[in-house]
C-alpha cells in the first residue's frame, strides 16, 4: 500500500520527506516523543507509527536511508543529554531511538552514534550490560521503569552495522556475560544478539577475503569464548544450541559447505561444540572421523589471538578510542578441557 | 491578554476553565486534524476518569508538563502510557499498571458471573514485533523452537525493506497453523509470556455478544470491536476465556484508550464500555479491561486459530468523523430510553 492524501500516515511521511532534506534532528526527536504523529490507536510507539510511515511512501528504502543520519543526529544528542543523569523520559527517547535504528538501512554514521551511546550508557550506568535495568526514583516519577535498554542497543547494533567495528563490542559481550554469574532473560537475549552481531558483520570488500560471507574465524572465535563460558552451566549447551541454530539460518548454505568449512575446526572444538554441530548439521562428518571424545586434555590454560584484546569495561569507549591494549586474551580459564589454539594468528596468515 | 471564549472548556465532563491542559486542548479543537478532535472530545467528556485519578494519578504523574503546546500534550499522552500504563496488572505488586490505583474503583465492574466468557484480539504482527525488540527474545525463540518446532522470525542481516516482518509474520503464522491448533496455542503462550509484566491491560469483549460470523472472520472481528489500528496482511490471535480467569474487570476510560480515536467513552449509567464498532450497522458491544492473560490460561484460553487480516484499509478521517457521529446519536438515543426518563 503506498501513500494517498487521506492516509493517515499521509502528513508523517511528508514531515519524514523535509526533515531529511533539511537534516532537521529536532523534528525527528519530536516525532519519536510522540508528537505530530498519526493517532491510530493500539499503542503503538512513536517509532513504530515512523516505520509504517515510511513504508507507505514511493521509495520506502530510499527515504528510510535518508532518515538513518538523521537519526545518528538524535542520538548523538541523546547521548549529550546524558550527562544531566538518565531520566525516565530521556530513557523513553532513547528506547524509541534504538527501536527505529534496529530497523533502519545499516547506515556508518548511525551505528557510529550508536557506539558512542554505548559508551555514555556503560559510563552513566556501572556494568551497563549486567545491570540494567535499574530502578529510577527521579523527580515526580517514582517507580522502576523496567524496560531495559541493552536488548534494543544490543539489537540495533547489530542491523546496524557497516563494517567490523563493532566486533570486539560483541566479543566483549560473549565473554563477560557468557561468565556472568547468573544469567537473566534479558542477558541471554544481549549474548545471542552478541552471536548475531558477530555473524552479522559485513564483509569487508576492500580485504583480500572478500568472498568470505561466512567468516569461518569470527564463527571460531565466537563460539568458543560463548563456550568458555557457558560449558559448565546446566543450560550451557542449549545456548550452543542456538547459537548453531542461528548460524545456520543467517546463512543459508547446504551440509556440504558447512562440512567444508566446520570440519576441519571440529578436531580443535570441545565435545559441547561438536556434539551441537552434529545435531545441527546431521552427517556434516562421517562418524569414523568424528573425534567426539578424542581430546586431548590440555593442562595449562589456553590462550589465542583473537580480535578481543581489551578490557571488559567501558567496551564502547575503547571501540571508539582504538586504544584496547594488545595483550592476548584467556579465553579458558584453566579447566583443561579445551585444547591449545593452533591456528595461524591473522596477521601470519596468507 | 484575555481571551474571549464562545465555548466553556469542560474536561472529564467537569468545568475545565483554567485547567492546565486548557490551552493545548483548545488548540487541538479549533485545528484541521479530526483524530485529534476526536481524541479530545473523548477527554472532555469522558465522566469516567474521577477527580482523584486526574489530580493525583494524571496531573500528578509528572508526564504532563502545565501550559505545554497540544503536540506536547500528545508526547504527555505517550509518557503516560508508556510510564503508568505500561507496568504490571497484578493488584500485589508495586507499582502497578495505573487502572488498578484505588482512584479507579469506580471503574470496577462487580457481579459478573464468573463463568461468562470473554474474548480478545490481538494483532500477531504487532506481539511478534514486540517480542524481537524485548528482553526476553532468546528464551522466546529457543522454547518456541523446542515446543512447536517453528522458528521466531528475526530480520535477516542487511535487510532494508520495511516490509520484511509482515512477510516474515505470514510465514510464521503459516508455520504455526500447518502444525495445528496446539502449536498456535503453545506459540501464543510463549509469545505472551515474552512480553514481560509490563504489558498494558487487555481490552475484551464478551464472547457470547459475537455472531460466529464475526468471530471466525478477522474483518468480522476488527468491525465489531472497533479494531480500526489493526492494518492488512496480518494474522489475528484470538483469546476466549472465563471472567473468573481475566482478574477484576474495569470499565475502559480515555486515560486507558489514551490517544485512540476509535474509542468512544460510554455514557452514564454503563457499568461497562461500549465499543464503537468501525460499521455503524452493528451493535455495541460491551467491553471490560484486565490483566492480561499469562501462563497456562494464555495457552488454554487460545482459540488455537489465526486469522488473516486481508483486504482491511485504514480507515479515513471523514468517515471516522461519520461513524463518531452516528455512534454518539445512538448513545444519546439510548441514554434517554434507558437513564434520562
Amino acid at each position: 500500500m503506498k501513500v494517498t492524501a487521506s492516509s493517515p500516515f499521509a502528513s508523517l511521511s511528508q514531515s519524514l520527506t523535509a526533515l531529511t532534506e533539511s537534516a532537521d534532528a529536532r523534528a525527528l526527536r519530536a516525532h519519536l516523543q510522540g508528537q505530530k504523529l498519526p493517532l491510530i490507536g493500539g499503542d503503538n510507539d512513536p517509532a513504530e507509527i515512523i516505520l509504517r510511515a515510511l513504508g507507505e511512501v514511493p521509495d520506502p528504502k530510499e527515504l528510510a536511508t535518508r532518515l538513518a543520519p538523521v537519526l545518528a543526529q538524535v542520538i548523538n544528542e541523546i547521548r549529550d543529554n546524558l550527562k544531566d543523569g538518565l531520566t525516565p523520559i530521556l530513557r523513553l527517547q532513547i528506547h524509541q531511538a534504538l527501536l527505529l535504528a534496529a530497523d533502519l538501512p545499516p547506515d556508518s554514521e548511525l551505528a557510529l552514534s550508536l557506539l558512542r551511546l554505548v559508551s555514555g550508557l556503560e559510563g552513566r550506568v556501572s556494568d551497563f550490560w549486567l545491570n540494567d535495568p535499574l530502578p529510577l526514583h527521579d523527580g515526580g516519577f517514582d517507580f522502576w521503569l523496567k524496560d531495559p535498554l541493552g536488548p534494543p542497543l544490543a539489537r540495533a547494533l547489530v542491523h546496524q552495522q557497516t563494517d567490523a567495528r563493532t566486533e570486539k563490542l560483541w566479543y566483549f559481550l560473549l565473554k563477560s556475560l557468557s561468565h556472568a554469574p547468573s544469567w537473566t532473560p534479558q542477558q541471554r537475549t544481549i549474548l545471542l544478539s552478541a552471536w548475531r552481531g558477530l555473524l552479522y558483520i559485513p564483509p569487508d570488500l576492500e580485504a583480500p577475503q572478500a568472498s568470505e560471507i561466512v567468516n569461518t574465524t569470527r564463527i571460531d572465535d565466537g563460539l568458543l569464548i560463548l563456550h568458555a563460558g557457558v560449558r559448565s552451566r546446566e543450560s550451557g549447551s542449549r545456548m550452543i544450541h542456538q547459537a548453531l541454530e542461528v548460524l545456520d539460518r543467517t546463512f543459508l548454505r547446504p551440509l556440504q559447505f558447512w562440512a567444508r568449512n566446520l570440519a576441519p575446526l571440529l578436531d580443535r572444538w570441545p565435545p559441547m561444540i561438536q556434539e551441537a554441530v552434529n545435531q545441527q548439521w546431521p552427517g556434516l562428518t562421517p562418524k569414523a572421523d568424528r573425534p567426539l571424545g578424542s581430546f586431548v586434555i590440555a593442562s595449562k590454560v589456553g590462550r589465542k589471538k583473537s580480535a578481543l584484546r581489551g578490557r571488559f569495561s567501558s567496551a564502547g569507549e575503547s571501540i571508539i578510542q582504538n586504544d584496547f591494549p594488545n595483550s592476548p586474551l584467556v579465553v579458558v580459564s584453566g579447566q583443561g578441557e579445551m585444547p591449545p589454539v593452533t591456528r595461524l594468528p591473522k596477521g601470519m596468515r596468507p | 491578554m484575555s481571551m474571549v471564549r464562545s465555548k466553556p472548556f469542560f474536561i472529564f465532563d467537569r468545568d475545565g476553565a483554567g485547567h492546565a491542559w486548557e490551552q493545548p486542548l483548545r488548540e487541538l479543537l479549533d485545528g484541521s486534524d479530526e483524530r485529534r478532535r476526536a481524541v479530545v472530545e473523548n477527554w472532555q467528556m469522558d465522566h469516567r476518569v474521577s477527580d482523584k485519578r486526574e489530580t493525583e494519578d494524571l496531573l500528578g504523574s509528572g508526564c504532563f508538563t502545565a501550559g505545554g503546546k497540544a503536540e506536547e500534550w500528545f508526547s504527555s499522552l505517550f509518557r503516560y502510557r508508556k510510564l503508568r500504563l505500561c507496568l504490571p496488572s497484578d493488584t500485589a505488586t508495586d507499582p502497578r499498571s495505573a487502572y488498578l490505583g484505588a482512584w479507579n474503583d469506580s471503574n470496577r465492574v462487580h457481579g459478573i458471573a464468573p463463568f461468562d466468557r470473554l474474548c480478545h484480539v490481538g494483532s500477531l504482527k504487532m506481539i511478534t514485533k514486540r517480542v524481537l525488540e524485548g528482553s526476553t527474545t532468546a528464551d522466546a525463540a529457543a522454547e518456541l523452537r523446542a515446543k512447536t518446532s517453528v522458528v521466531l522470525p528475526e530480520k535477516p542481516p542487511g535487510e532494508t525493506d520495511p516490509a520484511w516482518l509482515a512477510q516474515a509474520v505470514d510465514q510464521f503464522a503459516r508455520n504455526l497453523t500447518a502444525r495445528g491448533g496446539a502449536a498456535v496455542r503453545v506459540a501464543a503462550r510463549i509469545l505472551l509470556e515474552a512480553l514481560g509484566s509490563n504489558e498494558p491491560p487487555w481490552w475484551a469483549c464478551f464472547s457470547g455478544d459475537l455472531s460466529k460470523v464475526e468471530a471466525g472472520s478477522a474483518v468480522g472481528l476488527c468491525k465489531a470491536l472497533g479494531l480500526g489500528h489493526f492494518e492488512s496482511r496480518d494474522w489475528l490471535v484470538v483469546w476466549n476465556y472465563e471472567v473468573r480467569v481475566a482478574g477484576p474487570l474495569y470499565r475502559p476510560t480515555v486515560a486507558e484508550a489514551t490517544d485512540c480515536p476509535f474509542h468512544y467513552p460510554s455514557p452514564p449509567g454503563i457499568p461497562f464500555g461500549l465499543i464503537m464498532p468501525l460499521d455503524p450497522d452493528l451493535e455495541n458491544r460491551r467491553e471490560v479491561l484486565h490483566r492480561p492473560l499469562r501462563g497456562a490460561a494464555a495457552e488454554t484460553a487460545c482459540t488455537g486459530k489465526l486469522l488473516p487480516l486481508e483486504n482491511f484499509p485504514p480507515m479515513e478521517d471523514t468517515q471516522l468523523k461519520e461513524l463518531r457521529g452516528l455512534h454518539r446519536d445512538k448513545l444519546r438515543a439510548w441514554h434517554d430510553r434507558h437513564i434520562a426518563l
